[in-house]
């Protein structure tokens, strides 16, 4: 015989334990067992000092991007690139087109791009230690950037990229004030 | 909001107790949160671990200095500076870098754990297959530039575990490297 398994009783919400209970049913194991699973994922995840549901979030939104076709690459390397590149107009450019192209692609995956967009960008912008995007009346936008690490010419380039996400979402910029670490960039929502 | 109750092991059910202590949380967050990611991964083909384990990749690479760039954004940087072999060099550097994070992760011994690894930091969703004295890398949507670096990024990590490359071919989305262990 095996040993008998100790038991508590914990509380859920029963709409999320009726979706459990029907996965459970499709996957042909028992309540128990499945939920002891997810408590032990949980576990898993609180020793890396995360909870469960920031790495469900973080997950989803670092999907967003890669199906986007952003890709990892290290840090240094592409302030290398920066600085050897001929930093000119048809560059920053360049990062307005990449950025506008991502602003299309957030318009096709989600009804209202703008709400999601914050979480994206501070999930997402591994280079940025603040963004914040702040939606005010007239249809003015901000979106505001403490990057203290970064140089001038990297974060240029981000406002640039911020500039094309904003456009395609149907907002023109009106004012851009970038200096040492902290970018403001003021956006009026297009006629 | 109606309410039940679960059965849970109780070591389990202790530890998530204590969990909420430390965190100032109720337990009846902490598991609504847990089944909630469940239902989530589910949604989208996944399990809860797997996410779990991407999510620590990722950790890994930010913490390795690596950054996430959007892919156009890259290719103009390439084109509109010259390309000297020091860049290369950088990729491997990053490569050595990540593997001593693996290793300190204790990931490096687990193929398929370096494998999901490779997966979540290299570029255009490769297929990344890692055998005895083998790596193959798979992903059609890496430019020429983008596949070379890549490679080099690869040779520093297998470098970075001791690993001796013995043969490397590079073609535009297609990374094959022969290695074995040093000494061998």
């Amino acid at each position: 015989m095996p040993d008998k398994v100790e038991k508590k009783l914990v509380v859920v919400r029963s709409d999320i334990l009726e979706r459990i209970q029907e996965i459970a049913r499709k996957e042909n194991k028992t309540l128990f067992a499945i939920v002891n699973e997810i408590l032990q994922d949980a576990l898993t995840a609180n020793e890396s000092r995360a909870t469960i549901g920031d790495l469900a979030r973080f997950y989803q939104l670092m999907k967003v991007e890669k199906d986007s076709g952003a890709f990892i690459m290290p840090a240094d390397l592409l302030l290398k690139l920066i600085r050897r590149s001929h930093y000119n107009e048809e560059l920053k450019s360049e990062w307005f087109l990449a950025g506008e192209w991502y602003g299309k692609y957030l318009t096709a995956k989600f009804e209202r791009p703008l709400e999601v967009l914050p979480s994206l960008l501070s999930t997402c912008l591994w280079h940025l230690s603040e963004v914040k995007v702040e939606t005010r009346t007239e249809g003015k936008t901000f979106v505001n950037i403490i990057a203290p690490n970064i140089d001038q010419q990297f974060l240029e380039l981000t406002g640039k990229y911020l500039e094309g996400v904003m456009n395609a979402l149907g907002y023109r910029a009106v004012k851009s004030d970038i200096v040492r670490g902290v970018a403001i960039l003021e956006f009026l929502k297009k006629l | 909001m109606k309410r039940k109750f679960l059965a849970a092991k109780e070591n389990v059910a202790d530890r998530v107790n204590e969990i909420a202590k430390e965190s100032g949380r109720t337990v009846f967050s902490i598991v609504n949160e847990a089944l909630g990611a469940f239902i989530t991964a589910k949604e989208s083909g996944r399990t809860l671990s797997s996410i779990i384990e991407e999510g620590k990749n990722a950790q890994i690479a930010r913490n390795a200095g690596m950054i996430l760039v959007p892919e156009g954004s890259y290719d103009s940087l390439l084109e509109s500076c010259a390309i000297t072999p020091r860049i290369y060099d950088g990729w491997k550097m990053a490569g050595t870098v990540f593997g001593k994070y693996l290793y300190v992760n204790e990931i490096h011994e687990d193929t398929k754990g370096v494998e999901t690894a490779l997966k979540e930091v290299i570029g255009g969703n490769p297929d990344v297959t890692l055998s005895k004295g083998k790596v193959v890398c798979i992903s059609p949507r890496l430019g020429v530039k983008q596949t070379e670096a890549v490679a080099a990024f690869l040779e520093g990590l297998l470098q970075s575990l001791n690993l001796t490359v013995t043969a490397k071919e590079v073609s535009k989305g297609i990374i094959i490297i022969t290695f074995k262990q040093e000494g061998e």
